[in-house]
């Protein structure tokens, strides 16, 4: 019997112009919690597709249990009781719990479902591990963490014993970090192995075994967590020196730039409000921080500021100007920026090239239009300026399609276009999301840079470290409501965490201004 | 700087003539199938008789003008995200509305042509208001709206005995007026599309200047698309509506007014056809192929303006040459191979896709790419299937 | 890029077989269709079936050509690729020829042309053209006479468009039911009488027919195209009957009693029989228009068992009446300004 339960010997995975697993080995124990690190792009999900069967690699082999086996699809992945939880969930939003854990290993009879024994193996394994879930709640009723749970249920149901976990930790509070982290625990004590695919130092000092490192495809090392330190880890992941906290001046606040007064946003299927009587103001020269869980209503509050969506009720100013009925045109002419969540929906247009997307808020202006006609000279000079200003890297330059640039590339991308329309407010939802520590860097001393310049920032993340590095002042979401205001300075994760989930939430607060 | 788009050209063109190559030799084999004997000349008059003689080459020019503009409707329309396949209803209109425009209130040719036009825009408009304000699928609209206008058409000219033949001298009146009849010439001698002498030039009657309109319209359609802001809302919307709504481009109106043009556009082409002095409207009950025959040649340009001449010339040629086939292949045979040259041309989209994966390959091989990576391969190669 | 270039020497490959180029084919006889195919149960295929038993008596080669759409231009196009492929004759049937015969007349003057049920339209005299017209009120006459002796009493005619040939197929209908309702001592024959403006099927002629069955008529003269399908379809849901025209249609239905045809097979053998007994021009024909009619047999009702569905009336009676019309004792009226003026029927002209 091999001291492994999981090989992955020398495996290269090539694709056309890169190489995304060169020469990468992954030794899996039994009962152990092993990190695979590495930034986006590294070759995270390349090698976990090659354990699934996804892809077959060019060279390398797999072994189960010192046996070589041959994993064509998922099924067979499956049947080797491998399970994987995935950063994206796999669910059917309008089917219970219940059925989302049987799916695909139905029990029939007759052509009949056979539910109970199923409900009874569920409710077992739940109480077992401390995984509460209402196995007749629907998907789309539930919470994030409960949908995680379900996805767990899901591979426990299956008996495997070598269970993946992509990312977990990205939608969860830091509470519910700290419960899943001792589920995992659990389970290698229970003796099954988990792969744990995150980028996050600390949860890996905090949890893992052993980890290993990628970097742009190669296997920079396998080390005992014991034996090693965030510092340590971050430069093997990064390939240099990392340095997290953002330098920052105290801010200066100045006169209010963006006023919020008494947001409602509604929902199409429910009576609770999306946004729910939210105020707040954000002054010239401050970055004010929104955290909170996905799904509290962020998205819906910057749709609604932003004018991609109508607010039910309530009030909102640029400057002096009540912008609430505008149309999302004047308000950019007012000198509101948006940075936006997704950007392949919002942000780019994927097919055009990078000069046409650097005007795309600001075509129609006499720079770059004359008589209805594009001035395509002083687009590309323009283009070119903001390609060395912002350090964009592309194949092409300014025509290069930005559907083949790096998304760290196209997100410089946007955001140098929103910093370059000189705004009064900025509007930054997750500006980092996704990109390397190179590009974070880079894009958070800019963020600071046009708050020295004396623009509002309105900072929108799930990611709570960034929230606490960058924001002036803290506003804490939860439930489309704003439970509380914090220092940015004297924030700590744990305060943070509380008013996050709903467990704690100050006095409702008065409006400035 | 700008290679990349000389590039796209290339592959698009490419392609264009890879499908094109594809479908003859599917045509030649369907040839051999049907009739082995006379297949090689067959295919011999096929490829040759459109440049056979003038004659021929004149009735290129005549049936390529209404199929340029159903052509030009259908690649506006996807260049902008929308899909009318509307285009055959709205060439109907068009085709009404520039007939009622020189009989019954007898204009000259050019003003009908406008008429048509806006007919054609007014069943394109149709559903792009439906799309834009209740989001209702333009596909089934504009489907819907083909055979609303055609028995409309129909019960129209029913009811307006000056449009039908029997009213200039025939004794039919299962179609509009003969606008060359001599009853007719008198009545409005400038109903039909000018020859400039090109008729004689030909020595076809079928020969006049709409080609030449058509021409001068997908021009003009090529600098809208690239060369003004208004051409860049369009796309912009086409490729993504809600990053053309985040820039704070009105998504609703620019899918309004590209369906209006895509649909002007089609009500040209019927103008074009049956102002062309050779070719009645008939009241029959089955919608007009020329409409739907825009769907090949927008996809054989790859929805580009300029292609488009290039794509409605070829399959008018092809269809000229199909007609000498007769009489050793029956029409029907005639159509099948026609059809499958065209549809299997149309097959460039897919063709692109796979020249382009090759190019970049060899271009990744010799060049390494210099700064990171594109994205995660796994995304890449999920946005690349996209892509097509 | 290996694939790419297979490809290219596939497509050279193709294009060195022209070499060999085969012999084309010519064709000294021609049909040309109006818009419609060889197969269409009318004209087109009545016409071919005349050239095809002529072309293939004689040894002499023959096809056909179908317009590429269908306008005056595209028949004119037909014909000179006709003629590029060697056509000396070219047979046209249908009115649709009427102007592009003509022009083709005028510019090809050793072409013959035989012109089916229209004469040319055109102001000089045209010698290479022979055009046949039928005396279709003949033919609508034997039906009225046959539907009225059967005994049915309640009669309909559905006429497509109103133009001539249609006119004198109906008036000759009305004669001929009025004749054998004199004859027989009857009152009490009704006819139905309406034109629905269509060659083609359509619901809304369906839904009149519908109307009539259901009012009592016992069997409708279906007279123009495709609208026959219409009443079948309606008889069908009726139980009533329906008398097919041109051509003998009873295979199309067993509820078509009989056919008020024109014999255009057998005229267009005749015809072209008179050109080549001519040496291959029309001679003193040229330039004319013939009316054939009972007289040369080509008009009349099926003889044939199977499609002679009448439940009393014999053949022998419609011989009989067939003679007297052939020899110009009974002269049946081709007038189409004014209805025929009828003694014993009740005919209801609708609009």
């Amino acid at each position: 019997m091999s001291e492994y339960v999981i090989e992955m010997l020398n495996i290269t995975k090539k694709f056309p112009g890169i190489i995304a697993n060169d020469d990468i080995t992954l030794q899996l124990k039994k009962g152990e919690i092993h990190a695979l690190l590495g930034e986006n792009g590294a070759g995270k999900s390349t090698l976990m597709s090659v354990l699934f069967g996804l892809y077959q690699p060019e060279a390398g082999e797999i072994k189960k249990d010192g046996e070589i086996v041959k994993i064509n699809d998922p099924n067979d992945a499956n049947r080797l009781n491998i399970g994987m939880v995935h950063q994206h969930f796999k669910l059917v939003e309008i089917f219970s719990v219940l059925d989302n854990i049987i799916l695909g290993v139905e029990q029939t009879k007759n052509g009949f479902l056979q539910k109970k024994d199923a409900r009874r193996k569920v409710m077992e394994l739940s109480e077992k591990y401390g995984l509460q879930v209402d196995p007749d709640a629907l998907i789309e009723d539930i919470g994030v963490g409960m949908q995680q749970r379900v996805e767990i249920l899901k591979m426990l149901f299956r008996d495997n014993d070598i269970l993946i976990f992509d990312e977990p930790t990205a939608v969860l509070t830091p509470q519910e970090i700290d419960e899943l982290m001792q589920i995992m625990r659990n389970f290698a004590r229970e003796g099954k192995s988990i792969l744990f695919i995150t980028h996050k130092l600390n949860e890996i000092m905090a949890v893992a075994d052993r980890v290993t490192v990628l970097r742009k495809g190669k296997c920079i090392g396998t080390l005992d967590v014991a034996d090693t330190d965030v510092d340590q880890l971050a430069e093997m992941m990064v390939g240099r020196k990392v340095n997290f906290s953002v330098d920052k001046a105290p801010s200066k606040p100045g006169e209010p730039a963006l006023t919020v007064r008494n947001l409602m946003v509604g929902d199409k299927r429910h009576t609770k409000k999306k946004v729910n009587n939210v105020s707040f103001c954000v002054h010239k020269g401050e970055i004010v921080g929104i955290a909170g869980i996905d799904g509290n209503g962020q998205s819906e509050l910057v749709y609604a500021l932003t004018g991609l969506t109508k607010p039910e009720s309530g009030v909102v100013y640029i400057g002096e100007h009540d912008i609430t009925h505008n149309s999302i045109r004047e308000r950019n002419d007012l000198g509101l920026s948006h940075i936006p969540e997704d950007r392949h929906k919002y942000g780019l247009v994927l097919d055009y090239t990078l000069a046409e997307n650097l005007i795309l808020k600001n075509y129609y202006t006499e720079e770059f239009q004359r008589h209805g006609f594009l001035r395509f000279d002083e687009m590309y000079r323009y283009s070119e300026e903001l390609i060395r200003r912002f350090d964009i890297r592309s194949g092409q330059g300014s025509a290069t399609v930005t559907r083949s640039m790096s998304g760290g590339n196209q997100q410089k991308a946007i955001v140098a276009r929103e910093l370059s329309l000189q705004p009064e407010v900025l509007i930054a939802v997750q500006p980092t999301r996704g990109l390397d520590v190179g590009a974070i860097e880079y894009i958070h001393k800019q963020i600071v840079a046009a708050r020295d310049d004396r623009k509002a920032v309105l900072l929108v993340s799930l990611e709570l470290d960034e929230v606490m590095s960058l924001s002036d002042r803290i506003l804490v979401m939860y439930e489309g409501e704003i439970v509380a205001e914090v220092q940015g300075s004297s924030a700590t994760a744990h305060e943070l965490g509380l008013y996050m989930s709903g467990a704690n939430r100050q006095a409702p607060m008065e409006v400035e201004a | 700087m700008r290679n990349r788009r000389n590039h796209t050209g290339l592959i698009n063109g490419t392609a264009s003539l890879i499908s094109i190559a594809l479908g003859l030799i599917f045509g030649f084999l369907l040839l051999l199938v049907f009739n082995a004997s006379f297949a090689v000349s067959g295919f011999n008059n096929l490829m040759t008789t459109g440049f056979a003689s003038s004659e021929k080459l004149a009735k290129v020019f005549y049936q390529s003008a209404p199929l340029l503009m159903t052509g030009l409707s259908v690649a506006f329309a996807f260049k902008t995200g929308l899909f009318n396949i509307g285009a055959t209803g709205q060439y109907t209109l068009g085709a009404f509305f520039a007939l009622m425009g020189v009989v019954q209130f007898r204009l000259p040719w050019w003003m009908g042509l406008i008429l048509g036009m806006v007919g054609g825009a007014l069943l394109g408009l149709i559903p792009g208001v439906c799309k834009a304000l209740f989001n209702v699928n333009e596909v089934i609209t504009s489907i819907m709206f083909n055979w609303i206008a055609l028995f409309a058409v129909n019960l129209s000219i029913n009811n307006m005995p000056l449009m039908l033949a029997n009213a200039w001298g025939a004794i039919n009146k299962d179609r509009t007026a003969a606008l060359t009849s001599s009853k007719f010439m008198a009545y409005n001698p400038n109903a039909t599309i000018p020859k400039a002498g090109l008729d004689k030039l030909l020595g076809s009657n079928y020969m006049n200047i709409g080609v030449f309109i058509a021409i001068l319209v997908a021009v003009i359609i090529w600098i809208v698309m690239n060369r003004t802001t208004f051409g860049y809302e369009l796309k912009a919307c086409g490729y993504n509506r809600h990053a053309s709504n985040y820039a704070g481009i009105n998504a609703k109106r620019n899918i309004i007014l590209s369906m209006t043009i895509s649909g002007a556009l089609a009500g040209i082409g019927g103008g074009l056809y049956y102002l062309s002095g050779t070719a009645q409207y008939t009241l029959v009950k089955s919608l007009l192929g020329m409409g739907f025959n825009g769907i090949p040649v927008a996809l054989l340009a790859s929805s580009n303006p300029i292609g488009t001449i290039f794509s409605a010339l070829f399959v008018s040629y092809i269809q000229v040459g199909g007609d000498a086939l007769q009489p050793e292949y029956s029409r029907e045979i005639i159509d099948i191979i026609i059809a499958a040259i065209i549809y299997l041309s149309a097959f460039s989209l897919l063709m692109r896709g796979w020249i382009a994966k090759r190019l970049l390959r060899n271009q990744k091989d010799n060049t390494n790419m210099g700064d990171e990576a594109p994205a995660e391969p796994a995304n890449e190669a999920e946005s690349g299937v996209k892509a097509q | 890029m290996k694939k790419v270039l297979s490809i290219l020497l596939a497509l050279v490959l193709v294009m060195g077989l022209y070499t060999f180029a085969a012999a084309e084919g010519t064709y000294e006889i021609a049909l040309v269709t109006d818009v419609g195919n060889i197969d269409d149960h009318s004209f087109n295929q009545s016409t071919w079936e005349g050239v095809k038993a002529f072309a293939e008596d004689k040894g002499i080669s023959y096809n056909y050509y179908r317009p590429s759409e269908d306008s005056d231009e595209a028949r004119v196009e037909s014909m000179k690729s006709a003629i590029d492929k060697g056509a000396k004759t070219i047979v046209c049937p249908g009115y649709l020829f009427a102007t592009s015969a003509a022009t083709i007349a005028t510019q090809y003057p050793d072409v013959n042309i035989l012109l089916i049920d229209t004469a040319p339209t055109s102001d000089k005299p045209l010698t290479n053209v022979y055009s046949i017209l039928y005396q279709e009120e003949q033919s609508g006459y034997f039906a009225g006479y046959a539907a009225v002796k059967d005994g049915y009493t309640k009669l309909g005619f559905l006429g497509g468009m109103a133009v001539p040939a249609v006119v004198r197929y109906g008036y000759g209908f009305v004669q001929g039911a009025d004749a054998a309702a004199v004859e027989m001592g009857l009152t009490d024959v009704t006819m139905k009488y309406w034109y629905c403006d269509s060659f083609a099927p359509s619901d809304d002629i369906k839904i009149k027919m519908d109307g009539w069955y259901t009012e009592g008529t016992e069997v409708v003269f279906a007279c123009g195209g495709g609208i026959y399908l219409s009443a079948i379809a309606a008889a069908t849901a009726a139980n009533g009957k329906v008398i097919g025209v041109d051509v003998d249609q009873a295979l199309d239905s067993d509820l078509i009693i009989t056919s008020a045809m024109k014999n255009l097979k057998n005229s267009v053998v005749l015809a072209l029989t008179k050109l080549y007994d001519n040496g291959g021009t029309w001679g003193d024909l040229g330039g004319t228009t013939a009316t054939l009619g009972a007289a040369d047999d080509c008009t009349g009702l099926p003889t044939a068992k199977d499609s002679w569905r009448f439940k009393t009336f014999t053949v022998d009676e419609y011989t009989a009446i067939f003679n007297k019309v052939k020899s110009g004792e009974i002269v049946v009226s081709n007038n189409i300004d004014t209805a025929p003026t009828v003694t014993a029927v009740t005919v209801d002209y609708q609009n």
